[in-house]
């Protein structure tokens, strides 16, 4: 792959469920119909139980930055974006997910800083989920 | 643990930023190196250990290719795939192989060429962190310190005392790539990569090779007249998994590093030097917190309190650690093995630790998603 160029996500058997609902702005989260676990990032199975059996629900969109950091020296893909913020976002409904906070002052976000979900198009057909300050 | 497992020989190459070598080129001379050292013949090596490397070594027929290109026609044989932790894990795999009857003497041979070949991220890095632009594992650790900071106050004196002490190492050790002295004007004022963390604060990759010979305990005393034992050794790898919301300042080396010390019957007050795998100077602070030596949230204080120079109360990485050695991809995590042999046989040259009778070594593997390192491993080396 060209070093230059921004990576992008590539379904797969096990993520693909995941990704059609970010590419319908309708973003669904694995939960376990077993225990009642959610988790993420997509996994085959349960991470607490190992049951095979998920669902995927929706979720409200709105989280909390529970840790994030700024990228002030980024890999040559991103070089010209810098300085931007990635982000660990803790949803309201109990997971965490990586994003960028897209802002113009990347030093207003913080721990605890509330944000929402939005949907990036990257390419004709895939989206990705981002987050803007709520 | 007993003194039935133990270290008869080590190896160290000069390592090199773009070295244009081959792995099996760095591989081989870490081989012979380490054979001399423990003064053995080719003959009564009958085990082989090599790392799974971020260069060169990523075949799934690595540990073949590797013991045909050494020559070897190994009773047993193993690659170690667990990131910065394999060479440490080598060491034990080779024990565990040894007590079980498998082998009886086993070269645990270490090398990579990151500078050569550079890595490629696998698996959900491709699809939920690299779309992200975080960096790396700089950004990843930015993160870390920056909940760190949160919970706990700011760090950023604490990685600055270890950067500097372990640079002072480094201008003590001839093999380490940074001797430049550090000033505290240096770190602060170095590069910020991702919030959090600074230049000064990573390893710069590098490649290069290093071994160790594992035999029995009998056999090694009739080697050398100082075999280093392994006397304690715990491995953690994907420390709480099921938790969709973790606490990312804390690792699995809440359980290898108490456990390790408990089976070689150690108290924290007991261990004579500090040798944990440093990728980040964070992992320090975190590490001593997990491990026991201060409460969790006193790292930063206990750094400060503490003499951790090779002539103190605590030496830490007396050869610089990877961060001012150089980190040569995964089989850094030797550095620390072989710098705790030198030391405990009393060959730590200009920066010998006094009367050093053991050794806590580290290895840590991988960053996992929106979590802290993946591979927490510990182990007790005593003469
Ligand atoms: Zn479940």
């Amino acid at each position: 792959m060209d070093d230059k160029a921004r990576p992008l996500p590539t379904p797969t058997s096990v993520s693909r469920r995941y990704w059609d609902s970010v590419n319908a702005e309708a973003l669904t989260i694995p939960r376990c119909r077993d225990c009642g676990a959610v988790h993420f990032y997509p996994h085959a199975l349960c991470v607490s139980c190992m049951s095979p059996n998920l669902d995927y629900i929706p979720v409200s969109g709105n989280g909390t930055v529970y840790t994030y950091t700024v990228i002030r020296s980024p890999q040559p893909a991103f070089r010209g974006m810098e300085p931007y913020v990635v982000a660990n976002v803790e949803l309201d409904e109990g997971v965490r997910m990586m994003a960028n906070v897209i802002t113009d002052d990347p030093d207003s976000v913080g721990i605890g800083t509330r944000v929402r979900l939005v949907y990036q198009p990257v390419t004709p057909d895939q989206k990705m989920p981002q987050f803007e300050k709520a | 643990m007993n003194r039935e497992i133990a270290i008869a020989g080590y190896y160290e190459a000069q390592a090199k930023r773009k070295s244009g070598r081959d792995i099996l080129d760095w591989l081989s001379e870490a081989a012979s190196g380490t054979l001399r050292n423990a003064g053995v013949d080719k003959a009564e090596v009958d085990g082989l250990i090599v790392n799974a490397a971020l260069g060169g070594g990523g075949s799934p027929f690595w540990s073949i290719l590797a013991a045909e290109a050494l020559g070897m026609s190994p009773a047993w044989l193993e690659a170690v795939d667990v990131g910065g932790g394999s060479p440490l894990a080598s060491v034990a795999r080779a024990g565990a192989a040894i007590k079980a009857g498998f082998a009886t003497t086993v070269l645990c041979v270490m090398a990579d060429v990151p500078t050569v070949e550079p890595k490629k991220n696998v698996g959900y890095r491709l699809e939920f962190e690299d779309p992200y632009g975080p960096a790396g594992p700089p950004g990843l650790f930015g993160m870390i310190v920056n909940r760190y900071k949160h919970q706990y106050g700011d760090p950023g004196e604490a990685m600055c005392k270890i950067a500097m002490t372990q640079r002072r190492h480094a201008e003590l050790n001839p093999l380490a790539l940074l001797r430049t002295p550090m000033t505290r004007e240096d770190y602060f004022n170095s590069k910020i990569i991702g919030e959090g963390i600074r230049l000064l604060d990573c390893v710069m990759h590098c490649d290069g090779a290093l071994g160790v010979l594992v035999t029995s305990g009998k056999r090694a005393r009739e080697l050398t007249p100082k075999p280093v034992f392994l006397t304690g050794y715990a491995e953690n790898h994907n420390f709480d998994p099921g938790n969709p919301k973790p606490d990312v300042t804390v690792t699995g080396f809440s359980v290898a590093g108490p456990k390790a010390l408990a089976q070689a019957a150690l108290r924290h007050d007991d261990v004579d030097m500090f040798q944990p795998y440093d990728d980040f100077t964070i992992a320090l602070v975190i590490k001593l917190e997990d491990a026991g030596f201060c409460a969790k949230g006193e790292g930063p204080e206990f750094v400060a309190a503490t003499d951790l120079s090779h002539l103190g109360k605590l030496p830490l990485n007396t050869g610089g650690g990877q961060i001012s050695a150089g980190q040569p991809g995964l089989s850094a995590g030797m550095i620390q093995v072989v710098e705790a042999v030198r030391q405990l046989r009393g060959e730590g040259g200009d920066r010998q630790v006094p009367n050093a009778k053991n050794a806590l070594v580290t290895g840590i593997g991988y960053v996992n998603y929106l979590r802290n390192w993946n591979t927490s491993i510990a182990g007790v080396l005593e003469v």
